[in-house]
């Protein structure tokens, strides 16, 4: 198992961006798409983000499999979403909905709305986790602290995202060393684990060691810390973050498009959910 | 206690006012029943290296940690007597104002490197004092080249080889300008290239007028430093403070690494003593004939981790009665080729036999019955709360008859010592001391009933007395047929084993009795191997077959031998006089 934080984006452009942009756009982007419900503009966002994470020139092969993780999680929240509770949000418009059919076993009914409110959601979903991924792959890790710091986050708050980065490969690597150990004593951890309650019981062998070796090994790192004046006054920041011109661009772009989604909100353009009246022709008939 | 001159060993009162000084030190930690270290005194000045030598447990990491003001600071305890930087009590200094004078190198570099990459992690002591971003800039420039590790500039600290983080360690306290520097055994996992340029570097700055103090029970290789003096440490008291000389005429070899001279010199001025320094009969009875079926047998096996290729077609057959050591530099394959072996690793071609079978169809448990794997560290594995529970873990998954339980608890126990401990059974194992953890990680490894035992790294974290009397241990288990054991520790390998397979780059570049390997020296320096003094002793005067002697047994035969040695073959007998 490898958890490292992998800086797949390397030297593309947009990871020579001030770390600082990345962060920041992933919030006005997320609050840009929470405003709107209209999934022909929801995918012209979703054609944004994918412009954006192109530019991050994160290497397809490498993210398959974080990827397929991401589309089965979405998928399955807009499936369960649109089966349990029939999709039935603010957004819908109100009226009786023009029912496709009723789900069997469940009776939930399957709506022309319902069905494009999960297309939206889907469509939402997808754009602000393509936005967010540079920030995993395309930030390099020793720039997280930094950045956060810049952005109002207190030091030793700031410098634990650092930490949490450089120790998390150690973590893992002593993870797989005490799983190692225990399946040589015949212990196989899925076996006979249906609850999550189960789970957890029969992961003792393995968290109980992985966690007294962190702390074990925490104390020496808290030790080393200490020797080297950590946290006993203002600190300098080596990284120095400047923006650049083309940050700025960026930063307005976004601000832009959080801009127009709000006032879209005011006027009422935007904050409705969009259902295709071949949708709607099917369901009456 | 044995002091060279002076009160406190002093061997140039002329010289600068100290940077250091330690004044009857005691020290008990809050949880303890007995001190750690008691009435320890110790001056260091400007210019000057002092070794800090003892077996573990003496007090060397309470010594660094009250030097360095973590004791009182960071420590709760019982302090009497007094620690003084710079003529200042530490009690009345803050733990940055120390920081300022003494910079400490911890034994573990993983656990020191706080930064992600080489630049963040060599900025992180200056930003912590709040150096301007430009000065910082330029230290970094200054000590890369001082430290010889340029070419780490802009690779991530995680990508980095065990020598490469000790050197970024020392260069990161480096950063920081102190004036002393305290160095916890540095050379633990070190190559002989590497260890020689952090030797060089720590020379270079006492030859600047900075102060060393190293801790270090590899006392043979530190001697390199040419320290000025030499603090032995036993059970927390001084047993000497003086110089070079002096100690080694002094110190215990069963207890510290000594040079093999003097080990010699010492058994040629002793009284004639029958040769028993080998402890109890092996139950591991030597190689078996060269005819005979292999144990494991690894053919052209390939396995890659994480995309990179370690193993790249291992040829090598292991007997099924014969002590096998596998040496070789970090990431050459070694620990990786038995994962293979017990399934914990798929290989990516070639094959692997048990016994003549393919072991392809079997788990990793079923193997775990052939051979028992003993980790590097007994704390990757406890975890139960009692002896009783940790042992029988493997027995209950593997679906073992409880009706033999008690009958297991007690056998694996017994062979591994632990019997002898009051109230075993019900202890929690995490209380158990370190070298109680690593028996009951044999005895977890022995429930399973295995012929053969597999260690990783058996001398890690131990010194050279308890590291010895464990592998004793290991050799006498009853049933115990053959024994492989991935290592560092080349005297360790050489002394135990019937056979080494040397590896480099995932292949094995070497197959044979230890005298034989070790005969192509280019071989062994390419494969990152340092030459000792006891290797060169048994080239010269060593069994022809079979594991080399080890330094006692070697120097007492050579004193039989001998009588003339008796006059005194002296330190000279790291030559070819002895």
């Amino acid at each position: 198992m490898n958890i490292a934080p992998r800086y797949l984006g390397r030297g593309s452009w947009l990871a020579r961006r001030d770390p600082r942009v990345l962060i920041l756009v992933v919030f006005f982007f997320i609050f840009t798409v929470l405003q709107i419900w209209d999934a022909r503009l929801v995918f012209g966002l979703l054609i944004i983000s994918v412009i954006y994470y192109r530019t991050a020139a994160i290497p397809w092969a490498q993210i398959r499999r974080n990827w397929t993780v991401v589309f089965l999680f979405i998928g399955m929240l807009v499936t369960v979403n649109m089966l349990v509770a029939g999709g039935n949000v603010e957004a819908m418009p109100e009226g009786e909905p023009d029912v496709l059919f009723y789900f069997p076993l469940l009776g939930t009914p399957i709506s022309a709305q319902s069905v494009s409110l999960a297309v939206t959601q889907f469509l939402r979903y997808l754009a602000m986790a393509t936005i967010g991924f540079p920030v995993a792959f395309a930030i390099a890790p020793s720039d997280f602290g930094v950045a956060f710091r810049r952005l109002g986050v207190p030091e030793k708050f700031a410098f634990g995202i650092d930490l949490t980065f450089r120790f998390l490969p150690s973590l893992s690597a002593d993870f797989q060393s005490t799983v190692d150990a225990q399946r040589i004593r015949g212990f196989d951890w899925s076996a006979g684990a249906t609850g999550f309650l189960t789970r957890v019981r029969r992961s003792t062998p393995v968290i109980v060691p992985t966690v007294v070796n962190a702390i074990a090994g925490a104390e020496d790192t808290i030790d080393a810390m200490d020797l080297r004046g950590f946290g006993t006054g203002r600190r300098t920041w080596l990284r120095l973050l400047v923006y650049d011109r083309e940050d700025w661009l960026v930063l307005g772009f976004f601000v832009a498009l959080l801009v127009a989604a709000t006032l879209g909100g005011f006027l009422g353009t935007s904050d409705e959910l969009w259902t295709p009246q071949f949708l709607i022709d099917i369901a009456q008939g | 206690m044995v002091v060279a001159s002076g009160a406190s060993g002093e061997p140039r009162p002329e010289t600068a006012p100290p940077l250091v000084e330690v004044e009857h030190l005691s020290y008990r930690y809050r949880r303890a029943a007995e001190p750690a270290i008691r009435d320890v005194s110790l001056a260091v000045h400007p210019g000057e290296v002092v070794l800090v030598a003892g077996p573990s447990g003496c007090g060397k990491s309470t010594l660094i940690r009250a030097i360095n003001g973590l004791i009182p600071h960071a420590y709760s305890g019982e302090l009497a007597g007094a620690v003084l930087v710079e003529g200042r009590l530490t009690t009345e200094l803050k733990l940055r104002d120390i920081a300022r004078t003494v910079g400490t190198v911890l034994q573990d570099p993983a656990k020191q490197i706080v930064g992600s990459m080489v630049e963040s992690e060599l900025a992180f002591g200056p930003e912590n004092f709040g150096v301007p971003r430009e000065e910082i800039a330029e230290r970094i420039r200054e000590v890369a080249s001082q430290a010889g590790i340029e070419a780490l500039l802009g690779r991530e600290t995680a990508a980095l080889s065990g020598g490469e983080r000790q050197l970024l360690a020392m260069a990161a306290i480096l950063m920081m300008r102190p004036r002393l520097f305290v160095v916890d055994e540095p050379l633990a996992n070190l190559d002989p290239a590497t260890a020689e340029r952090l030797l060089t570097l720590l020379r270079a700055l006492a030859d600047e007028g900075s102060a060393i103090v190293i801790v270090e029970h590899r006392v043979e290789e530190a001697l390199a430093l040419a320290p000025d003096r030499v603090l032995y440490l036993d059970e927390g008291r001084t047993r000497y403070l003086g110089s070079v000389d002096g100690f080694l005429d002094v110190a215990d070899p069963s207890a510290v690494r000594l040079p093999f001279a003097v080990v010699a010199k010492r058994a040629a001025m002793a009284p004639a003593e029958p040769d028993s320094s080998r402890g109890a009969e092996p139950a591991v009875k030597g190689p078996a004939p060269a005819d005979a079926a292999p144990r494991l047998e690894f053919r052209g096996v390939t396995a890659a981790i994480g995309g990179t290729q370690i193993l790249r077609g291992v040829d090598a057959r292991l007997g099924p009665a014969e002590v096998v050591a596998v040496l070789g530099p970090n990431g050459s394959g070694k620990t990786t080729l038995f994962r293979t072996a017990m399934r914990l690793l798929d290989i990516t071609g070639g094959s692997i036999l048990v016994d003549g079978v393919s072991h392809a169809g079997r788990r990793t448990a079923e193997l775990a019955t052939e051979f028992g794997y003993v980790f590097q560290s007994p704390s990757q594995m406890l975890f139960a709360r009692t002896v009783e529970d940790e042992l029988l873990f493997g027995p209950r998954n593997l679906g073992r008859d409880p009706a033999t339980f008690d009958e297991l608890v007690a056998d694996s126990l017994r062979r591994t010592a632990l019997h002898e401990l009051d109230d075993i059974r019900s202890r929690p194992p995490l209380a158990l001391s370190f070298g109680q953890q690593k028996r009951l990680a044999l005895a977890i490894a022995l429930a399973l009933r295995p012929e053969t035992l597999i260690l990783d790294e058996p001398s890690a974290g131990q010194d050279h007395r308890t590291a010895e009397a464990f592998m004793r241990e290991v050799l006498a288990i009853p049933g115990l047929r053959s024994l492989y054991l991935v290592t560092h520790d080349v005297d360790l390998a050489l002394t135990h084993a019937d056979r080494i397979l040397l590896f480099r780059e995932g292949r094995v570049v070497a197959d044979g009795p230890p005298k034989v390997v070790i005969a192509d020296t280019a071989r062994w320096t390419a494969c990152n191997l340092r030459s000792t003094s006891l290797m060169e002793a048994n080239k010269a005067w060593g069994p022809a077959a079979g594991p080399f002697l080890d330094a006692d047994t070697l120097a007492r035969r050579l004193a039989a031998q001998r009588p003339t040695a008796r006059s005194g073959p002296g330190r000279e007998a790291e030559g070819v006089d002895c």
